[in-house]
C-alpha cells in the first residue's frame, strides 16, 4: 500500500469542501484519519465515518426530531430515484420554494442541519432494473416502476437541488454473466458521464456542487485508462472518489489517494466494514444497521473487543435477537453500558413486547440503538488508527466475534415495491396476507373502536395470560 | 376540591363552569400527576402510541393515555406484567394510564360471545374451546397493569338494539358487575375504578342506571355504549340526560368519542374526558386533522403544497425550523404517506397535538367564560365549506349556544 505523507493537505478545486489527512502509518494498511469540512455546513466529519442510506429522504423509522436528539448521524446518502415518481420532469421536489442560499433538497426532505447530504442516482442497496443503461441514461427504479434517468437530467438535478456532495453517474454492471464487451463499456461510459458532469458544473465556481467521481467495480486493468485520466485531467474538477466495492481501492493510483473516498456498498458485517477501512475507504454506507433493526436485532459488538481471545477464539454474537422470548421480562438495556436513548430509558422487555405486538416503535428504538453502536464503532476505529493499533484490533475483532449477524426470526415491516424486485411468476409473497376479500367486515370492525383486534392464541394461551378461563 | 367518600386515588378540582352551557373546566389529580379537563386521551393500544416514543408523546402535552386491557392481557400477558411491575414500567411512561375492562373487544368482535351472569363466554377463535371472562378477571388484570384509572367490566350491547328487555338486563347486570368489580379491586387507594353508565338509547333506563351507579360512589363515572353507530342526535340526548343527574364533583368520561365536532358538543353537554383511536389511526392513512377539517394528504393535490400540515400549528412537525420545529410540509407528507413509517409518525404527532391543543383552547375558553364563542368559532372553521350538521346545531341550542 502506498504511504501518504503525514498531514498532507489536499487543496481541492472548490472551497466548498476541504479534506485534511491527519495521519497514516504503514503498519495500518491503507487506513487513515482525515477531516472533511464544508464551507456551507456547520459539521466537520472526522473520517473514517459512516454514511446513512435514506429511503424517500428519511432514515427509515427515525423522524427528524429523533435523528437530531438521539443520534450522532452527520452524513446521509440520498438517492435521486426516490424523488422521481411518474416522470423526472414533474417530480414535486424541483418545485420546492427556497430562500437564497438554501438547499432545495434539504428544504423538501426537512433534513436536519447536522446531516451532510450526499446524492447519487440509485438506492443503496439498489434493485437491478430489467432494462440496461444506455449511452446517455441509466435505468432506475421508482415507486411507480422502472424508468430511465438521462445523464443531463441528473446533472441538472444535483445543481437545482443544491446538494452538499454529488456522486457522478456510474455504469455499474449488475448482471453476473455480462459479456466482456459490456464490461468494457462500463469504464468508458462512466468516464464520459463524469466529463458531462464536470462540463455542466462550469460557470460560477463558488456555486458548484462538489463532485465525487464514480469508479465502477471492475478489474484494475479495465480501470487503468480511466483512472490515469482522472489523475491527469480531473483532479482540479473533482472533490473526491466514489467506489462501489472496497476491492476497487487497490486500483486507485497515488495521485488520487489524497482525495476523500466514499464507498457505496452493502458490507454484510462489521468485519467487512473494518476491511474496507483497512483498504483506505473514508466514508462508507452501512445498510446492515437499518436491516438489523427491521429484523429485530440489537447490535451488540464493541471495537476493539474488550475481552481476551487467548488461548482460543471466542464466538461472541454480533447482535441480540430481540424476538427471543428470553427477553420477555428482562429489564436490562439492549447492550450493557450503552448510552443511547433506548438503553437509557427503555429495556429489552419493552422492545421484545413491541416486536411481538407488531408495533412500529420497535424499529424506531432499535434504529436509535443500532446507529449508536455504529457511531461508537467508527469513533473507536479512529482512536485505534490514531494509536497505531488498528491492525491488531481488527485481527482480535475477527477472532472474537462470529462471522455473521444473527438470522432474522421474526417479521419485519411490510416490504415496499421500491425496496425489492419482483422476479415474476411463482415468487413467494413478500408480505404476509393481512386480510382477505371477504374479511372486510372484520377489518372494518377492527378499525371501528378503541383499538380493537381479534384475540390470537388458543384457549390455553388466553387462560395462561389471565385474560379469561376455560369453562366446561 | 372534593373527593369521593370511599377510598380513591384521585382528587377532582372543579375550576370553572360555563355560564351558558354545561361545560366545565377542572383539574384531575391522579397518581401520576395532574391532568387538565376537559381532555382527550390518545390510545396506545399495545403500550405504544403508533411509532411515537414516550418522549415524543410527552412532547405533544399528553399526560394521560389509554392502554387496552384485552391486548396487554394477551401480549405481554399478566405474568410478564407482574414480573415487570406494571404497564408504566413496561413502556417507560411516567404519566397516567387509563385501561378499559377488556370486555368490549370480545363482544364487538367475537360472533360467538355470549354474556351470562357469570361473565362473557366466548369460544377461543383458535381452537374453539369455551372461555369465560369475569369481572374478577378484568380487575385482576387491570391491577397487574397498574393503570391509574381502570374501568369496570360491563355488559355491552349495541345501543341500536331493539330488544328492550335485553337492554334492561344488560343495564342491571352492569350494576351487579360493578359490585363484583369493587369487591375484587385490590388497590382502591392506588388505582381509581370508574363505573360505566349503560342503558342504550332509552333515556329512562339511562336515568335509572345513573342513580344506581351514583350510589356506588366510584371516583369517576363513564358513559358507555355510545359511538356504536347510533344517530348523533340520540348520542347527544343520552349525554345530556346523564350529565344532568351525575354529581358535579366527579369526572365524566365518554368512551370511544374522538371526532372534534363530537367532543366540542359533548363538552358543552358537561362531559370531561374522551378517547378514540381515530386521530392516530387516520394519521396512518395519511389524514391530517386541522381546524379547517380533515385533509387526506395522500391526494395528489398536496404533492406541491409546501405549506405546513396546518398553518399556525405549534406541534413539532408543523413548526418551522426557524422556530425549533421540523418544518414538515404537506408535500413531504404526501411523499412519505403509506410508504415510510416516518410519514405515519409525523402525522400521528400532529394529530395528537391537534386534539390536545383543541382541548386546551376549549378549557381556556371555559375558564374565561366564553365557551359559546369558542364553539361557534370552531364550527365556523371546521365546516367552512360544508353545512354544519343539524344534530350539532340542535344539541348546542339545547344548552343555549346558537350556531
Amino acid at each position: 500500500m502506498e504511504e501518504v505523507s503525514s498531514a498532507s493537505l489536499a487543496q481541492l478545486p472548490h472551497e466548498m469542501l476541504k479534506f485534511v489527512l491527519q495521519h497514516t502509518s504503514a503498519s495500518e494498511g491503507a487506513a487513515r484519519l482525515g477531516q472533511l469540512s464544508f464551507r456551507a455546513r456547520p459539521t466537520t466529519i472526522n473520517t473514517p465515518h459512516y454514511l446513512v442510506p435514506t429511503s424517500r429522504g428519511v432514515i427509515p423509522h427515525l423522524s427528524q426530531d429523533n435523528v437530531q436528539r438521539h443520534t450522532k448521524i452527520t452524513a446521509v446518502y440520498l438517492p435521486l430515484e426516490d424523488f422521481i415518481e411518474k416522470s423526472h420532469a414533474d417530480a414535486p421536489i424541483y418545485s420546492t420554494p427556497v430562500q437564497k442560499g438554501e438547499s432545495r433538497l434539504r428544504r423538501y426532505t426537512c433534513l436536519p442541519d447536522q446531516c451532510l447530504s450526499v446524492v447519487g442516482p440509485r438506492r443503496v442497496p439498489s434493485i437491478s432494473p430489467p432494462a440496461h443503461n444506455t449511452n446517455s441514461s441509466i435505468a432506475i427504479s421508482t415507486s411507480y416502476g422502472f424508468r430511465f434517468l438521462e445523464v443531463q437530467q441528473y446533472n441538472k438535478a444535483v445543481k437545482d437541488l443544491d446538494v452538499d456532495v454529488s456522486v457522478s453517474l456510474a455504469d455499474v454492471v449488475t448482471a453476473e454473466t455480462a459479456s466482456a464487451k459490456r464490461i468494457e463499456k462500463s469504464a468508458d461510459r462512466t468516464h464520459a458521464w463524469l466529463a458531462d458532469m464536470v462540463e455542466s458544473q462550469r460557470g460560477d465556481a463558488s456555486e458548484a456542487t462538489p463532485v465525487f467521481a464514480s469508479i465502477p467495480p471492475l478489474e484494475p486493468q479495465l480501470l487503468s485508462l480511466y483512472l490515469s485520466d482522472l489523475r491527469d485531467e480531473y483532479t482540479s474538477h473533482i472533490s473526491g472518489l466514489c467506489i462501489y466495492s472496497p476491492s476497487t481501492m487497490v486500483a486507485v493510483p497515488e495521485g488520487l489517494r489524497q482525495l476523500p473516498t466514499i464507498c457505496l456498498d452493502d458490507p454484510p458485517t462489521p468485519q467487512a466494514v473494518l476491511a474496507a477501512i483497512y483498504a483506505g475507504v473514508d466514508l462508507i454506507t452501512v445498510p446492515f444497521a437499518t436491516q438489523s433493526s427491521e429484523y429485530g436485532i440489537a447490535l451488540s459488538f464493541s471495537f476493539p473487543f474488550p475481552g481476551s481471545t487467548e488461548p482460543c477464539p471466542s464466538e461472541q454474537p454480533l447482535g441480540t435477537d430481540m424476538w427471543s422470548t428470553t427477553h420477555a421480562t428482562d429489564l436490562s438495556p439492549l447492550s450493557p453500558d450503552c448510552e443511547c436513548y433506548t438503553c437509557q430509558r427503555h429495556h429489552r422487555a419493552y422492545v421484545h413486547h413491541l416486536l411481538q405486538a407488531n408495533e412500529m416503535l420497535a424499529w424506531t428504538l432499535l434504529q436509535i440503538h443500532n446507529y449508536s453502536i455504529i457511531d461508537s464503532l467508527f469513533a473507536s476505529i479512529r482512536r485505534s488508527i490514531a494509536q497505531g493499533t488498528f491492525d491488531a484490533d481488527v485481527q482480535t475483532f475477527g477472532r472474537a466475534y462470529r462471522s455473521e449477524l444473527p438470522k432474522q426470526t421474526g417479521q419485519g415491516p411490510r416490504v415496499r415495491g421500491y425496496q425489492m424486485k419482483s422476479v415474476g411468476r411463482g415468487e413467494p409473497k413478500k408480505n404476509p396476507r393481512q386480510y382477505g376479500r371477504l374479511d372486510d367486515q372484520v377489518q372494518k370492525l377492527a378499525e371501528a373502536e378503541s383499538g380493537v383486534a381479534t384475540p390470537d392464541g388458543d384457549a390455553e394461551d388466553i387462560e395462561k395470560h389471565g385474560l379469561a378461563k376455560r369453562v366446561e | 376540591m372534593s373527593t369521593a367518600t370511599k377510598p380513591s386515588a384521585l382528587a377532582f378540582d372543579l375550576q370553572a363552569r360555563c355560564s351558558t352551557s354545561k361545560a366545565r373546566a377542572s383539574t384531575l389529580h391522579l397518581p401520576h400527576g395532574p391532568v387538565d379537563l376537559p381532555m382527550f386521551m390518545p390510545v396506545a393500544t399495545q403500550a405504544s402510541l403508533k411509532g411515537l416514543t414516550p418522549e415524543q408523546l410527552e412532547e405533544t402535552g399528553c399526560r394521560l393515555c389509554l392502554n387496552n386491557t384485552y391486548h396487554l392481557g394477551l401480549k405481554p400477558g399478566q405474568a410478564v406484567l407482574d414480573a415487570i411491575g406494571g404497564a408504566h414500567k413496561l413502556q417507560g411512561w411516567n404519566y397516567n394510564i387509563l385501561t378499559d375492562s377488556g370486555g368490549f373487544q370480545m363482544v364487538s368482535l367475537l360472533k360467538l360471545a355470549k354474556i351470562t351472569e357469570e361473565g362473557v363466554r366466548f369460544l377461543s377463535p383458535h381452537d374453539g374451546s369455551p372461555m369465560l371472562l369475569t369481572p374478577e378477571h378484568s380487575m385482576s388484570l387491570q391491577n397487574s397493569i397498574g393503570s391509574d384509572i381502570m374501568m369496570q367490566l360491563d355488559d355491552v350491547i349495541q345501543t341500536t338494539s331493539p330488544d328492550h328487555a335485553r337492554m334492561k338486563e344488560a343495564m342491571e347486570r352492569s350494576v351487579r358487575w360493578l359490585d363484583r368489580c369493587i369487591a375484587a379491586h385490590k388497590y382502591p387507594e392506588k388505582q381509581n375504578l370508574f363505573c360505566i353508565i349503560q342503558g342504550g338509547l332509552d333515556l329512562e333506563m339511562r336515568k335509572q342506571c345513573c342513580l344506581e351507579m351514583i350510589k356506588r360512589d366510584t371516583p369517576g363515572i363513564a358513559i358507555g355504549g355510545l359511538s356504536g353507530g347510533e344517530a348523533k342526535s340520540d348520542f347527544c340526548k343520552v349525554v345530556d340526560t346523564c350529565t344532568d343527574l351525575l354529581p358535579e364533583n366527579k369526572p365524566r368520561y365518554i368512551m370511544g368519542i374522538g371526532y372534534p365536532e363530537d367532543i366540542v358538543v359533548a363538552v358543552a353537554l358537561g362531559a370531561d374526558m374522551f378517547d378514540c383511536v381515530w386521530p392516530t389511526r387516520t394519521a396512518r392513512f395519511g389524514n391530517a386533522i386541522t381546524s379547517q377539517g380533515v385533509l387526506n394528504l395522500k391526494h395528489a393535490r398536496y404533492a406541491r403544497d409546501f405549506g405546513p400540515v396546518e398553518h399556525d400549528c405549534t406541534c413539532t412537525c408543523c413548526r418551522s425550523k426557524e422556530d425549533g420545529g421540523l418544518g414538515i410540509t404537506r408535500a413531504y407528507i404526501y411523499h412519505l404517506a403509506a410508504k415510510e413509517t416516518v410519514g405515519a409518525h409525523l402525522l400521528t404527532m400532529h394529530n395528537v397535538h391537534h386534539l390536545l391543543s383543541l382541548m386546551r383552547r376549549a378549557r381556556q375558553a371555559i375558564l374565561e367564560d366564553r365557551y359559546p364563542e369558542f364553539a361557534q368559532d370552531f364550527f365556523a372553521r371546521y365546516f367552512a365549506d360544508k353545512a354544519t350538521p343539524q344534530w350539532a346545531i340542535d344539541a348546542l341550542q339545547g344548552v343555549g349556544i346558537e350556531l
